[in-house]
């Protein structure tokens, strides 16, 4: 028994621990599973952690945004002055921290700027984010209905036509120009055709010649009877074959000039047609406008005395219709002549002469170089070479041999040999023929020579003189720029100042072509060519300058077409972008003739040896964005201001270049519209595109206006010339008074200048927006009204309260320009400049700013470890690091 | 014998537990179908969040073949932003819904319990309050067929096949959208367009009208209805 209790007690001390050690080896594997999900739950919160911790310190980081950007543009960037990276690293430990350490952000923790606002797309993109409501609210306010001036601009397309007739003005004169040059051409292929018939002649009587010796040699020798004529005479035969040979190519030649000279006369024919048709075209009288005209003007005048019953008024009005009207009519009254003289003289002589010629060279000529009549048609319709030419005269070489051989054998005599040779070459009638062509085209020359007199060609002159005095005196105005806002900066140009430069270029060889019109020297022949010459220089200056004006308005009306179309076809998504743009860049950017206040100060100083002054131009009004104009980095100009007027000065001013100054000093506007570095440049050129712009919305005016009317119904043939000097004109008035702040109707009715009632409202919009300008009153008083100096004082206040249409279509600056922005200026163009504009203001504030940092789309990657609980051979560098990428925009 | 046979307690257990484990079988298997349902649910929620929280990163980007998870996004998508998001919505909740659908089922997929989930559905809509935010709703149902499915149909908790929905809330990331409306309402007020004066005088007098009004209406009725 107690054995038993002994082994029992054995066992219990051998099993004692067992239990522990069971637990031991079951909890330990129960442990680490367990801990090991712990750990792995820990590893997914962890990442859900990283993940909504980057995007959380992200978007606390993005709060460092360029603040200048945001306020004076409405735009966002990430700040340059900030250190984004350390930003967004602090945020995520900070949040980091509040959740337990779980996970750490580390040094290699990366935030990299992706697209910056110098990527044009980028810039649109927030552009139109901010002014999608504000500036679509703004544009509504503050720039009448768009919609509606783009369908007063739509209804303008019907006058194109009378633009297109006007092109045939041009088409006549490029006509008298090829004309008289295919009339040069075609008397000099006559000589050339003269020299050759007699180069073939000389050839046929040197033919018959040969023959005649042969067959005197032939008659003599006695051994003919004895020997075979082939064998004998073979040296003999050759040399005819070889003059036969070399008559067959010159007959070639002279088929080939032939046909060149056909051509010639057919081209100088249809040539004919043109200058015909297209002189028709512009030839047309209007039938009894001039008296309905002149009626026209008598009842504007009583309408205009009884409205306003102001004596002063009537007088301005009448004495513009002096200076103006009559002088323009009396003007091109001349230049209708010399037209007329033209057209009967010059170009009817040459028509029938060269007709003549054509049917002489039909009947006779081609005839005579022993062609078939029948292949007549063909060789004057280019099929000469096609037909064999060459065969026939084989044939006739054949015959001469035969003829020969006849005569070896005493079957002819010489006489008769001689007979049958001049029958095969009777050259000398078309000789002849061709001989008096010529004289008739000479004497065409001759005669048109007569009908240009001296004094005409110095009337011409006379009168294109005038008119460029007249348009000269309107361009003559440095009210084109602001010569206060006159900055010009270190950036490249993106101006494109193609289509104003092209005008001016016309305008200005115009001007130097009348300069260079001489009096014809020489022979009758020089003399028709040189006066031909001059005139088409001329005329060719004229087309320049009408070709350069049509293109742009071309351009102006397919622009205006395809934005119109855009609205119309209910597609506003396209046209939507350009005008947030175009809107956002005319409030939002100062302009010559809101931002300047008064107050301009000088400060003057010694630089280098030389006094310079610097200037200071206060500004006033608010952006779009609310920014005050007046907090803008002001530019200092140092130096002379540029000063000058006319075309070329102001084709000096559209070319120049860049300069130093920090920034424009209030004409960034102009900037967007033209892109150059000069501010003066840029003011000019927005001067010009609102010409542009201003001379389709004058078209009714130039086209209803009674005073016009009678003008050109008094000039008859140069009616288009009175238009296009009207054209040219009206808009100058426009942009002028634009341009310094005043408002002018979107479609004006009137004519500003011909002397009627527009005129006495120009004259008041002008005294009402720069009294004080001298340039103003001079064009006032001696170019347009001729108004004593103190009359604009008595002029009477305009009382009556335009209604509200009225306001509505009324336009200023600002919406001119919009209009020019949204209808001619591509919106990436516009982008592009804007970029420019934002990286001059910020450095101004802030030399280190850089555009191409604006980072507005950033990469966060941020370098995460995760913290395990017991980091056991430094897995938790190896195992748990991750670098989670995310890209945020603003 | 019989009396024997009625007091022998063996065998007592296993028919107890053979009436107990009957229930008690039927009940965890009830409990463990509620629990695939609360989980699916669950998780219905969390990919309503998901959806939500991705469609108010990506609010402004109109292309609709955008992966509604993406992280890295190329400027190609940043180029097309939403038109007409600011004033209208332009199309966002078209765009929105569709990149969602596309995104759901593979999503669903991804980490459903349910046998078989059909026809599941997004709807998001974008509304804007009044201080010039967006805000994403996203609203989404399947239906989940689910492992012994058919005891929540028998204790009337659910069909068979369960149709569950989920939705979230998520306020839009709009930065440029947001200062553009915040500038947008300076400008109103700021820039004198519309004096803050007269658009109070004004919606003071337009209240006080309609307030005349309702007032006339309430006299007229009391008068109908005999109230003095």
């Amino acid at each position: 028994m107690k054995e038993i209790k002994g082994r029992k007690k054995k066992l219990e001390k051998f099993a004692r621990g067992s239990i522990s050690i069971f637990l031991c080896l079951l909890l330990m594997p129960f442990s680490t599973i367990a801990l090991g999900i712990i750990e792995l739950h820990r590893y997914q919160t962890a990442m859900e952690l990283a993940d909504e911790l980057t995007e959380l310190a992200a978007l606390s980081a993005m709060a460092g945004y360029d603040e200048y950007l945001e306020k004076r543009f409405g735009l966002f960037a990430a700040s340059q002055s900030k250190d984004i990276n350390e930003s967004f690293k602090e945020y995520f430990n900070a949040n980091a921290a509040a959740s337990g350490a779980l996970i750490t952000v580390g040094d290699g923790t990366r935030v990299t700027g992706k697209y910056s606002l110098n990527d044009n797309e980028l810039l649109r993109q927030q552009i139109v984010d901010f002014g999608e409501a504000t500036v679509g609210v703004d544009v509504l306010l503050e720039d009448v209905n768009i919609e509606e001036i783009l369908k007063k601009l739509e209804s303008l397309k019907s006058f194109k036509n009378v633009f297109d007739k006007l092109k045939k003005v041009k088409d006549a004169v490029k006509g008298v120009k090829e004309l008289v040059e295919a009339t040069e051409t075609l008397v000099q292929k006559i000589d050339k055709l003269i020299s050759y018939i007699e180069g073939l002649v000389d050839k046929g009587n040197e033919l018959v010649n040969k023959a005649s010796d042969l067959v005197e040699k032939v008659k003599k020798d006695t051994r003919l009877k004895n020997f075979d004529f082939e064998a004998k005479f073979e040296d003999s035969y050759e040399a005819i074959e070889e003059i036969v040979e070399d008559y067959k190519k010159d007959v070639a030649n002279l088929a080939k000039e032939a046909k060149s000279l056909f051509d010639d006369i057919k081209k100088t024919d249809e040539k004919i047609n043109d200058v015909e048709s297209a002189l028709s075209a512009i030839t047309k009288k209007p039938d009894g406008k001039y008296e309905k005209a002149k009626s026209a003007i008598a009842a504007l005048k009583t309408k205009e005395q009884a409205k306003e019953g102001d004596k002063d008024i009537q007088a301005i009005s009448d004495a513009a219709n002096d200076a103006g009207s009559e002088l323009i009519a009396q003007i091109f009254d001349e230049f209708s002549d010399i037209f007329e003289s033209l057209k009967s003289d010059l170009i009817s002589s040459i028509r029938s002469n060269v007709s003549n010629a054509l049917s002489e060279i039909k009947d006779n000529v081609i005839k005579e170089l022993g062609l078939d009549s029948s292949r007549i048609p063909a060789i004057i319709d280019g099929d000469y070479f096609t037909t064999p030419v060459s065969e026939d005269v084989w044939k006739d070489m054949e015959a001469i041999l035969k003829v020969l051989v006849e005569i070896s054998k005493g079957e002819k005599t010489e006489e008769e040999l001689k007979e049958e040779l001049k029958k095969k070459f009777t050259i000398n009638i078309s000789y002849d023929t061709i001989k008096t062509i010529k004289g008739t085209i000479n004497n065409a020359i001759n005669k048109a020579n007569e009908a240009l007199k001296e004094d005409i060609l110095k009337k011409i002159s006379e009168t294109f003189t005038s008119i460029i005095n007249i348009i000269n005196g309107l361009f003559d105005l440095d009210l084109f720029y602001d010569g206060d806002l006159n900055a010009r900066v270190n950036i490249m140009s993106s101006g494109n100042a193609s289509a104003q430069q092209k005008f001016l270029t016309a305008y200005d060889k115009m001007n130097t072509s009348i300069s260079n019109l001489t009096n014809p020297s020489g022979n009758i022949w020089q003399k028709i060519k040189n006066f031909f010459t001059s005139i088409w220089t001329l005329l060719e200056a004229v087309g320049d300058m009408a070709t350069a004006v049509f293109n742009i308005v071309g351009e102006k009306f397919t622009a205006i077409g395809q934005k119109a179309g855009l609205v119309f076809s209910g597609n506003f998504k396209e046209i939507y972008e350009d005008l947030i743009i175009a809107g956002y860049m005319t409030h939002d950017l100062p302009n010559r003739t809101n931002a300047k206040g008064q107050q301009v100060t000088y400060k003057f100083e010694e630089k280098d040896g030389g006094i310079v002054s610097t200037k200071t131009v206060t500004y006033k009004g608010l952006a779009l964005t609310g920014y005050k104009y007046a907090d803008l980095p002001l530019c200092e100009k140092t130096g002379t201001v540029i000063a000058g007027t006319g075309t070329s000065n102001i084709k000096n001013a559209l070319s120049s270049g860049g300069g130093s100054d920090k920034m424009f000093c209030g004409a960034e506007l102009e900037y967007i519209v033209a892109g150059t570095a000069s501010e003066i440049a840029n003011q000019t050129f927005t001067f010009m595109d609102i010409y542009f712009l201003r001379l389709i919305c004058d078209l009714p005016a130039v086209f209803t206006d009674g005073n016009i009317a009678a003008i050109a119904g008094a000039s008859t043939i140069a009616a288009w010339a009175v238009y296009l000097l009207f054209i040219i004109a009206e808009p100058l008035a426009d942009a002028v008074l634009l341009a310094n702040g005043g408002e002018v109707p979107i479609i004006r009715t009137e004519a500003y200048l011909s002397g009627g009632a527009g005129t006495t409202k120009f004259i008041q919009k002008m005294s009402n927006v720069v009294t004080q300008n001298a340039q103003i009153k001079t064009l006032i008083n001696e170019n347009v009204g001729k108004m004593a100096k103190d009359e604009k004082n008595a002029l009477p206040t305009v009382t009556e309260k335009p209604s509200i249409w009225q306001n509505m279509l009324d336009v200023g600056y600002d919406t001119i320009v919009l209009i020019d922005l949204l209808l001619f200026v591509k919106a990436d163009d516009m982008l592009m400049r804007f970029s420019k504009l934002i990286e001059l203001e910020s450095q101004a504030k802030d030399s280190n700013f850089d555009m191409n940092k604006t980072y507005c789309v950033l990469e966060f990657e941020p370098e995460i470890t995760f913290n395990s609980m017991i980091d056991i051979f430094n897995l938790d560098d190896l195992l748990f690091n991750m670098k989670p990428k995310r890209t945020f925009a603003y | 014998m019989k009396r024997e046979i009625i007091k022998a307690e063996s065998g007592e257990v296993m028919l107890e537990a053979a009436l107990v484990l009957v229930f008690v079988i039927l009940m965890s298997i009830a409990l463990l179908a509620l629990c695939f349902f609360i989980y699916q649910q669950v998780m219905l929620n969390s990919i309503a969040c998901e959806i939500a929280t991705r469609v108010a990163e990506n609010y402004k980007i109109s292309r609709s073949d955008l992966d509604i998870n993406a992280r890295e996004i190329g400027k190609e998508y940043y180029t097309k932003l939403n038109k007409f998001r600011l004033l209208f919505n332009g199309n966002s909740e078209d765009i929105h819904s569709s990149r969602a659908s596309a995104y759901l089922p593979d999503r669903i997929y991804a980490t459903s319990l349910g046998l078989d989930d059909s026809e599941p559905n997004v709807k998001v809509t974008i509304n804007h309050d009044n201080i010039g935010r967006a805000h994403a709703h996203v609203e989404i149902s399947v239906k989940s067929k689910f492992l012994f499915g058919a005891f929540l149909e028998f204790y009337s908790f659910s069909d068979e096949t369960a149709v569950l929905s989920a939705s979230a809330d998520a306020n839009v990331f709009d930065i440029t959208g947001y200062a553009g409306n915040v500038k947008f309402s300076r400008f109103l007020f700021g820039n004198s367009v519309f004096a803050p004066a007269e658009v109070a005088a004004e919606i003071y007098g337009e209240g006080k009208e309609t307030a005349d009004h309702l007032s006339g209406i309430v006299d007229i009725a009391k008068k109908w209805m005999g109230i003095s």
